[in-house]
Parts: C-alpha cells; structure tokens; sequence
C-alpha cells in the first residue's frame, strides 16, 4: 500500500517561538491536485541540513515540547483540516512513525495556516514541508522486466551534490525509471527534473521505507543529467542508490 | 492492516494456580463477529487490566490459543508469544465459538509466576477486505481533559454524523487550545471504549494502540458512526501528573 508520488515540491519554512499562525501562502501550488503534505525532521541520529539553506532541520521529536497544527482550506472554502498534530505527518530521518493520508483537492494556500505553540525559551524551528501534487499522467509504458543498476557514492563533505549521470556508464541508456531505492541511514536527498515529473529535494529516506507506509514513484521518463543526490549531513557512510529501469 | 475495523473487545483471563486450560469469556460483543486479528497485551505495554490486576510478566511462551471455528467446529493452536503486538499479528478471518476455545498453559511448572497474573487479548472484528488509502478524508481535533477514573469525550459538531476512518492519539506538548497534554510514560494504564448509535464498538483498549503514527500496521475503521459523548477514557490511575489533556485527530469520510 505504498504512496504513490508523481511530484514532490519542497520549501522550507522557519517557525518563531510563541503562539502564532503562520500562514502557509508561501506554498504557491494552486492550480493543481495536492495528494498530501508532509512535514520532513532530523533525529538525534542523523542530523540533515536544508538542500534550500543549508540551515540544520530541526529534531522536531515524537512527544516534543511544542504544538504544531495544520489547518488547511479547499478551493471552495471548506475548512476540511483543522488542527491536524504535525506528528501524525512529520516523517523523520531514520523512523516510519507517521500515518499516510490522501486528501486529494486542491488547496486555498492563501487560507491555509499552521497553528503554532513553541516555547518561548525555545530558538526558532526550521522544517522543511512536502507538497506531493498531482500533473498529467505521462504515457507510460509498460515495464515488462526491468532492469537494475545500483550507484555508490562516496561523500566526503557535508555538503556534496552527486549528479547520476556521472556515475553510470554512458553505454547504459536509462530512459524510464520503475522504482528508486537507497540504503540505510541515506542523509541526502534526492532531485530529479523528470518529463511531466518533478520531485524536489526528496529525503532520500523517503525511498527507504520498507513498511506499507513507504513511498513509490510513478515511472519517471528520464535524464539522468536532471538526477541530483545531494548530500547534506556530517555522515560520511558510502550511500547506495539503486534504481530499477527500461532502456 | 489491509482490513477495515467495526470494532474491537479486550478479553481478561485471570490465571489460577494448578489450572491450565481456561474458556475465553464470552463476551456478547463479540458474538457473530467475524474475527480479523489478535493482540497480546504484554505487561510492558500494557502493566495492569482494566480492572487492576497486573498483567503476565514471563512465561508468555508456555501460553496457547486454542481458537473453534464456529461453522467447521475445527480448532486451530495458537502461540501466544507469536501474536505479541508490534509483531506481525497472526491474520483470521472466521467467526469464533467461544464456547469451543480456550488458553491452554502448556507448562505449569513455574505456577507461582502465573497465578493470579492476567492475560490480556484483544479481539479485532471486521471486514475482510483489501483497503485502499482513502481519498478526500477530512481530519478534525479532539480532544479530552483527564480528571478522574472514567472520563467521557465531548461531541464535537464537526464530528455528527460523520463516518469516521481513522482515530489518531498523538503526543504535542501543548493542544490547539494551548492545554499541556499528558506524557506517552502515563499512557499503558488507559483504556479507550467507543460507542456506536445503540451498540459498544470497542471495549475496553489499550489507548496506545490509537497511537497509530508509531503502528507498523495502521489499521483503519469501516466508515464508523461514533457517539462520543457516549465514549469514554478508563484510568486506573490519578496522579496529580496524569490530570492533563489528550489530543486526538479524527479522519473522516470527506
């Protein structure tokens, strides 16, 4: 019962200590289907930086000492989520502790707001929210036998950008992406520019879920010159992406 | 989870010393329904019954479930410690004659460790089906005041008539309302009971298996009418500390 994504858009957002609404207009996806929002956090383990800042994502936690709410309006004004607690839809760096949802509508971002109650002594929060979206369909075809093809990368900074491209051979002619995988403890993300397909700055963790509640891409028809794994933490574990593919 | 929930009963056996088979508790609740799965307490998780009594700590592997088939009258053996919870749940899909089942301890030589400890099963009937994530869900608040040993829900007016998906416990330090809620450490001694228009869909369940962003297999309710002012919250205990609110999400049927 994996999430099926066909977009992912990425921004990042700072939220202030004390009670406030923070307004969610910054998200400016209006005119398409929104599937889900998540919110994306580090954990203790495995701290990430922004891919958009740099900035360090803060460890929101799982009994955290804040209160975090997502309200959101349809285009027709319908008030359909009220108070949704962000640890239901926070997935972190390293745990499958949320729940999938579907809310398949599209979204009045202008109405739409966070409910806030951070401790004062608390600094301000940094986190980085997932808008998966749908677009039309691309004409798939059908992937019979695919074929795999797994990439190590080695980062030695804690910020590093690997381009696919550059690690597959030339002679190997990917052109449609079935399914991504990564390993363990991936602290990067993933950006990819696919045709009708765009899923921006995508914890690699993402694809790294093996529950039910893990997520799948639609097939990507690609270029994988437009294949980004940006690395963005102090690990320096090898990362193993693997993909499953038609020529 | 693939199977949509009606509801769901905790069964109680007490164990004696010298005793080892013991009929299952006939709960009327259960009488007809078609049993999906289920769940063993352990006394981690869930240290005392409703009624108090303390849970079985060791010993779990000496415990079988002996289910009857109510049609075929065929019985099948179970391990108990196989259907711990967070484990992957053994799956049914039949209609149970209580009558016809019982535990069975297999080895009574450590008695002292079982006597008077409870074993605590929850039953989980439904539908049998393959489930799609719902689509246009709509997700609204809920949210309760611990004060005392029973505490009742208030029906929120967005929540009338609404067939409900999903029940979600979660853990922020604060409500919307800007309450503190109650720490996840005094969670194991709390038992949720849902009302339906006339009937108890579930009785008497440890709240934590609610807390479904932690559940490997969230499990999802058959579009559900529940009364919540008929629904309550069981504490067995009070503590100055426990006196704080809890938060739910409900997802419904958009």
């Amino acid at each position: 019962m994996s999430q099926l994504i066909r977009n992912i858009a990425c921004f990042e957002m700072d939220i202030p200590s004390g009670n406030h609404s923070v307004p969610l207009d910054f998200v400016n996806i209006n005119d398409k289907t929104i599937q889900s929002v998540y919110f994306f956090s580090s954990t203790e383990d495995v701290l990430m930086f922004s891919p958009i800042s740099g900035k360090q994502i803060t460890q929101l936690g799982e009994t955290g000492p804040f209160g975090i709410y997502m309200n959101l309006y349809d285009d027709k004004d319908n008030h359909f989520i009220k108070d949704y607690a962000s640890d239901n839809f926070t997935i972190q760096s390293e745990m499958d502790h949320y729940v999938p949802y579907v809310i398949n509508r599209k979204i009045d971002w202008e109405k739409s707001y966070l409910k806030t109650i951070v401790p004062d002594e608390t600094e301000y929060l940094t986190v980085l929210i997932y808008v998966l979206y749908k677009t039309e369909k691309l004409n798939e075809t059908v992937c019979e036998s695919p074929s795999t093809i797994s990439i190590e990368l080695l980062p030695n900074e804690d910020f590093q950008d690997f381009c696919l491209a550059d690690y597959v051979s030339a002679e190997i002619n990917i052109n449609m992406i079935a399914n991504i995988s990564v390993s363990k403890r991936c602290s990067g993300y993933i950006d990819i520019n696919a045709e009708k397909s765009v899923l921006e700055n995508v914890p690699a963790h993402f694809f790294e879920i093996q529950s039910a509640k893990g997520f799948q891409t639609k097939p990507l028809k690609i270029n994988l010159n437009q294949f980004f794994y940006r690395h963005r933490s102090f690990s320096r574990e090898p990362v193993i992406i693997t993909l499953s593919y038609t020529v | 989870m693939k199977n949509r929930i009606d509801g769901a009963v905790g069964v109680e056996i007490i164990l004696q010393n010298g005793v080892s088979s013991y009929l299952l508790p006939c709960s009327e609740l259960l009488s007809g329904m078609r049993i999906l799965s289920v769940s063993f307490c352990n006394s981690n998780d869930v240290p005392k019954t409703p009624s108090g009594n303390q849970t079985l700590l060791i010993g779990v592997e000496n415990l079988t479930l002996k289910l009857t088939d109510a049609a075929t009258k065929e019985s099948l053996h179970y391990q108990v410690s196989e259907i711990e919870r967070d484990s992957e749940q053994l799956k049914f899909n039949q209609i149970i004659d209580f009558e016809l089942s019982e535990l069975i301890v297999t080895n009574t030589e450590y008695a002292e460790y079982y006597h008077e400890r409870s074993v605590y099963l929850i039953f989980w009937y439904g539908t049998n089906t393959d489930f799609v994530l719902p689509e246009n869900t709509e997700i609204f608040p809920l949210e309760m005041k611990i004060n005392e040993n029973k505490n009742y829900f208030k029906q929120d007016k967005y929540l009338i008539n609404k067939e409900i998906i999903q029940i979600m416990l979660s853990f922020p330090g604060f409500t919307p309302s800007g309450a503190e809620t109650l720490d996840r450490a005094f969670i194991s001694n709390k038992f949720i009971t849902l009302v339906g228009k006339n009937e108890i869909l579930f009785s008497q369940i440890p709240l934590d298996f609610f807390h479904l962003s932690h559940s490997k297999n969230t499990f999802f309710l058959n579009f559900l009418s529940v009364d919540f002012d008929k629904s309550f919250i069981e504490s067995i205990t009070t503590e100055t500390e426990e006196l704080k609110n809890l938060f739910f999400n409900v997802v419904v049927k958009g």
